[in-house]
């Protein structure tokens, strides 16, 4: 037979290939012939360029419209689905038929449903934020901004009293201003709290009525008015024992008697978290512009007035202001913002990346689903001959995918419950190591509560459904397709269903995420080991530690005479041998300066030009507390303390990596201004401007100045100024105590600090151990955290592997019967069998290696160890045994005979 | 198109196809070309070759390979041919229609 040579030149393959993959299978072959035609016919007459052109258009329109066409079949065939209670009680049987794979399919779902809500619920409490009282939307703050230093301004007392009075948009306007007292319990233990010093108004504007007693009002705001205090349930119950006759009782702030006439319900603690409230006192004779205590300002919005309308009015006030004060208030600007919001300190980058957590968890739910899919898929593949029968009796295609719908429906309602009760745990959980953890044991803000908003439950009920459509309409569709040619075609056990495209990408995808899972898992554990295992040469358990801070109204001068006189008086506390202070202890963040070495060092200096180190200030016996001797030069003497500092102490790190192991002694080093930091340190280590460099008179070994997690630092020591600092840290040694052993000692600090001054803030009064156990304590969340994901990730690409294998048997059973009755080699012919999903599971852990190893190189920051590698290798085959073992047995058992009797 | 009734692009196939059947085999190719020429009009062989599927699966329109042809290399063409059902409803179709413009000519004419 002869051939046109245009026929021969042919149409190009690769849109050929494209056409032919969009065409329904009945009429590629006709359609792809009529194209070819056209083209042959197209390059006789016009030239082949011109083919060329007509033929990719013709196949671009061909591929789009038949994709259209596909796309409005598979919606029509799910709108024309029709349910009955019959087919709901089928699929709840259907659980219990498969007992394994509805629990593995539960268990996955529910996770995907418990994060999809827990993520909500996270991203409604920080960025959209509302106050969880009467009308608390409509609640605003008002701030003062200062354009030149861009900075807000605190000192608002002359233009709170010039607003107060309301405006045409606001009402309730108040204020309120923060200090930090010392307040003696009923148990005589003497604690720091934080109070709100309030205009009354404020009951008002919160609805709020104490459960006790009364609220405050105005004539306890008078100046002359005698100290009292409105104080919180959980205090009232905590501390005095739910006392009923708390009210009218004096209790001691500080050194003053404060009489508590009223107690105010739980969770409210406005106007952020509060337990005790004060009535603010202004002495409004003495009031100027921008002078005067430090305030926040709230009021309410008036019914209909919009917040911009607010901030438009509170514009013109300012403008107005600027026309009476024009020396202070010529470049402030007045800002007005829902007030839970404003104090989020999130910038919009920290908005976008907590935005972005629903693409990564929309990624998560997608594989989930396609997961349970592919699994469905599975059980419904050896479902086949039911189909069939089904079939055969009447059922149309529409029937059999309601059917699906319905088992998935009934699957993922479960999981629905069982995800919700999750994530109600989980988020208590979450909130609780948050306080425990990153807010070092504070209350947050009273609007951060642990409960699901209303978004989270549409949340998990859309993604219910959603899985109930992929796990159930997917495979419905993918298993009804041509099912009377697949039933004519083929035999039992004799294959007919085919894994697709798009579910090789699943296995792939499932596969890699699996193995990175417990990669990842892995080297946050070795993170948390490191700090576990982390030794300054001390028995850190002996020493105590706690932060000194001065009162409201304290001079600096006593400050510095109060620390000095606690560090003269510990010694005397029962067990305690010896005390000192510094403005950093090991284990606490250390500042990160940049320092010049006289003649340059010997490593390369960093992009600022000089060298990172971490820097403690300190008094001279601290080296002494942490058995420090000098390993070369010495340590600070009386004399270093005298005027400016001069002298420095480093450690032997500093040595190793700034000079290269050469000795130090008599080196010299001072603190650069750099890009980020342009003023170089507090104002208790600059040194004598006109000469800035300090002689680094000693070398001592290497004590952890930073968080126990982070990799250890080069550091330096220098002389502590107690006039320039605003917060140190006390640290007893108690020799022999054992770990939690130093509980009467901490008390006896608090006392003793009371003693010395009422009003000096003693706060964080702990152990070293409590110190590391914080860090420890955080980095077991993500541990723990990332175990149940790993988990449950495991479960699923165990399931997952494991699904494709048995898949791959079970269809081609026969086959295995036929080649071995031929006389093939066993382990052979398994592998001949399984070698298509062998390689879909080889090409997910290469994928899965290269995905652990960058993390194990983030974490690590720099190349994985062999032994991290061996592991990652280790979980890969360990995982890929386990999910291969049933299956691989199963083919190998196969007998010949009945495979093929089953025809 | 109506659920019921055929849109005029299926008309236009299937009278295309009707004109077709008396010259010879009919296939995708000169449909298209039927009705650009009788029409006018531009048409994509997509559209065609959708609408076939669609008239087919409804029972319009019937179609059978025919013989190899060398123009293809030896392959053979999907033939398609208007079925009884598909001539009942186009000319049920067309009845329709002329009901419709009855008594509407002179006002057409005026229209032009």
């Amino acid at each position: 037979m002869s051939r046109s040579p245009q026929v021969n030149s042919g149409p190009p393959r690769l849109w050929r290939a494209l056409v032919r993959r969009a065409l329904p299978a009945d009429r590629r072959d006709d359609i792809i012939g009529d194209l070819s035609e056209t083209f042959a016919r197209d390059a006789a007459s016009t030239g082949s360029g011109a083919a060329l052109r007509r033929y990719r258009r013709r196949a671009l329109t061909l591929a789009g419209r038949f994709l259209l066409e596909r796309g409005r079949e598979r919606l029509a065939a799910i709108a024309r689905v029709r349910f009955s209670p019959l087919d709901l009680r089928l699929g709840v049987r259907m659980l219990w038929r498969y007992p394994v794979l509805s629990c593995v399919s539960t268990v996955s779902l529910a996770l995907a449903v418990a994060i999809g809500a827990l993520a909500w619920a996270v991203i409604t409490m920080f960025l959209w934020p509302s106050l969880p009282m009467p009308a608390g939307d409509r609640v605003v703050r008002i701030q003062l901004h200062d354009d030149i230093s861009n900075q807000f301004e605190a000192h608002l007392t002359a233009d709170f009293l010039r607003w107060r009075g309301g405006t045409i948009t606001l009402s309730d306007v108040g204020a309120w201003a923060r200090i930090d007292r010392n307040m003696t319990m009923a148990d005589g233990a003497i604690e720091p709290v934080t109070i709100a010093e309030v205009t009354p108004s404020m009951f008002a504007l919160a609805g709020s009525t104490p459960v006790i007693g009364r609220a405050l009002n105005d004539a306890d705001a008078r100046l002359a008015a005698p100290a009292v205090m409105v104080i919180g349930q959980r205090l009232w119950r905590d501390r005095f024992a739910a006392d009923p006759s708390i009210v009218g009782r004096a209790v001691l702030l500080s050194d003053t008697p404060t009489t508590v006439v009223g107690v105010l319900p739980e969770p409210f603690r406005f106007p952020v978290q509060f337990e005790v409230w004060q009535p603010l006192k202004l002495d409004e004779s003495s009031v100027r512009p921008r002078q005067g205590r430090s305030l926040d300002v709230w009021a309410r919005l008036k019914p209909d007035a919009a917040i911009e309308t607010a901030a438009r009015e509170m514009t013109q006030t300012v403008r107005q202001e600027a026309i009476d004060w024009p020396a202070t208030h010529a470049h402030l600007s007045a800002s007005v913002q829902p007030f839970a919001r404003s104090f989020s300190t999130m910038g919009p980058e920290d908005r976008l990346a907590i935005g972005s957590l629903h693409v990564v968890i929309g990624f998560l739910i997608a594989v989930v689903s396609g997961n349970v899919a592919l699994l469905m898929f599975t059980r419904a593949a050896t479902r086949e001959t039911e189909i069939a029968v089904r079939s055969a009796l009447g059922a149309g295609r529409a029937r059999i995918i309601a059917q699906f719908f319905a088992e998935s429906l009934a699957l993922s309602g479960l999981a629905l419950g069982a995800g919700w009760i999750l994530a109600r745990w989980g988020l208590r959980y979450a909130f609780d190591a948050f306080v425990a953890t990153s807010n070092s044991g504070r209350v947050p803000a009273f609007w951060y509560q642990p409960t699901l908003p209303p978004v989270s439950v549409a949340y998990a009920v859309a993604v219910a459904l959603f899985a109930a459509l992929v796990t159930g309409v997917m495979p419905a569709l993918k298993v009804t397709r041509r099912l009377a040619t697949r039933i004519r075609e083929s035999a039992p056990g004799a294959g007919g269903l085919k894994v697709g495209g798009a579910w090789t990408v699943l296995i792939i995808a499932q596969v890699a995420l699996t193995l990175a899972m417990p990669v990842v898992m892995y080297f946050v554990r070795s993170g948390q080991r490191q700090i576990e295992a982390v030794d300054i040469g001390v028995p850190t358990s002996e020493y105590l530690v706690a932060s000194l801070s001065p009162g409201a109204r304290t001079s600096r001068a006593r400050f510095v005479q109060d620390v000095r006189a606690i560090r003269e008086a510990l010694p005397s506390i029962s067990g305690v041998s010896h005390a000192t202070v510094a403005d950093r202890l090991p284990f606490f963040a250390h500042e990160n300066d940049v320092l010049q070495v006289d003649d340059g060092g010997a490593a390369a200096p960093d992009d600022q030009g000089g060298y990172r180190a971490a820097v403690a200030a300190v008094d001279p016996d601290f080296f002494g507390h942490f058995e420090m001797t000098p390993i070369a030069g010495r340590l600070f003497s009386a004399g270093d303390y005298v005027g400016r500092p001069r002298a420095a102490v480093v450690n032997q790190l500093f040595v190793d990596r700034v000079f290269g192991g050469r000795n130090p002694i008599g080196r010299r080093v001072k603190f650069m201004a750099t890009s980020q930091e342009p003023a170089p340190r507090p104002p208790s280590l600059t040194t004598d401007t006109r000469d800035p460099w300090l002689d680094i008179v000693g070398v001592v070994r290497d004590l952890c100045m930073g968080y126990p997690g982070s990799a250890w630092k080069q550091g330096l020591y220098v002389p502590l100024d107690l006039r320039h600092v605003d917060t140190v840290w006390v640290t007893a040694r108690v020799p022999g105590a054992l770990p939690g052993g130093l509980t009467t000692q901490a008390l006896a600090l608090r006392v003793t600090a009371a003693k010395i001054d009422p009003s000096l803030l003693v706060t964080a009064v702990q152990t070293l151990p409590e110190v590391v156990d914080l860090s420890v304590r955080e980095t077991g969340t993500w541990v723990k955290v990332l175990g149940v994901v790993s988990g449950w990730v495991m479960l699923l690409g165990l399931s997952g592997i494991y699904a494709v294998l048995s898949f791959a048997v079970s269809r081609r059973t026969r086959e295995i019967g036929i080649r071995l009755a031929l006389g093939s080699n066993r382990p052979r012919v398994v592998l001949a069998i399984l070698r298509g999903p062998l390689i879909q599971i080889a090409a997910g852990v290469v994928v899965g290696v290269l995905i652990g190893t960058a993390f194990g190189r983030m974490v690590s920051g720099g190349a994985v160890s062999v032994l991290n590698l061996a592991f990652c290798i280790a979980v890969i085959a360990g995982v890929c045994v386990l999910a291969c073992l049933v299956p691989v047995r199963r083919a190998l058992a196969v007998d010949p005979i009945a495979a093929l009797r089953v025809e | 198109m109506s659920r019921d009734g055929l849109g005029e692009f299926e008309q236009l196939v299937m009278l295309a196809i009707v004109h077709l059947s008396r010259l010879g085999d009919v296939y995708g190719v000169p449909i298209v070309e039927e009705i650009e020429r009788r029409t006018g009009r531009q048409v994509a062989d997509a559209a065609v070759y959708v609408t076939l599927r669609r008239l087919e699966k409804k029972g319009l329109v019937s179609s059978w390979k025919g013989d190899p042809t060398a123009e293809r290399g030896g392959k053979a063409r999907r033939c398609v041919e208007v079925s009884p059902a598909g001539r009942k409803m186009l000319r049920a179709s067309r009845s329709a229609l002329d009901r419709m413009w009855q008594g509407l000519d002179a006002t057409a004419r005026r229209a032009r």
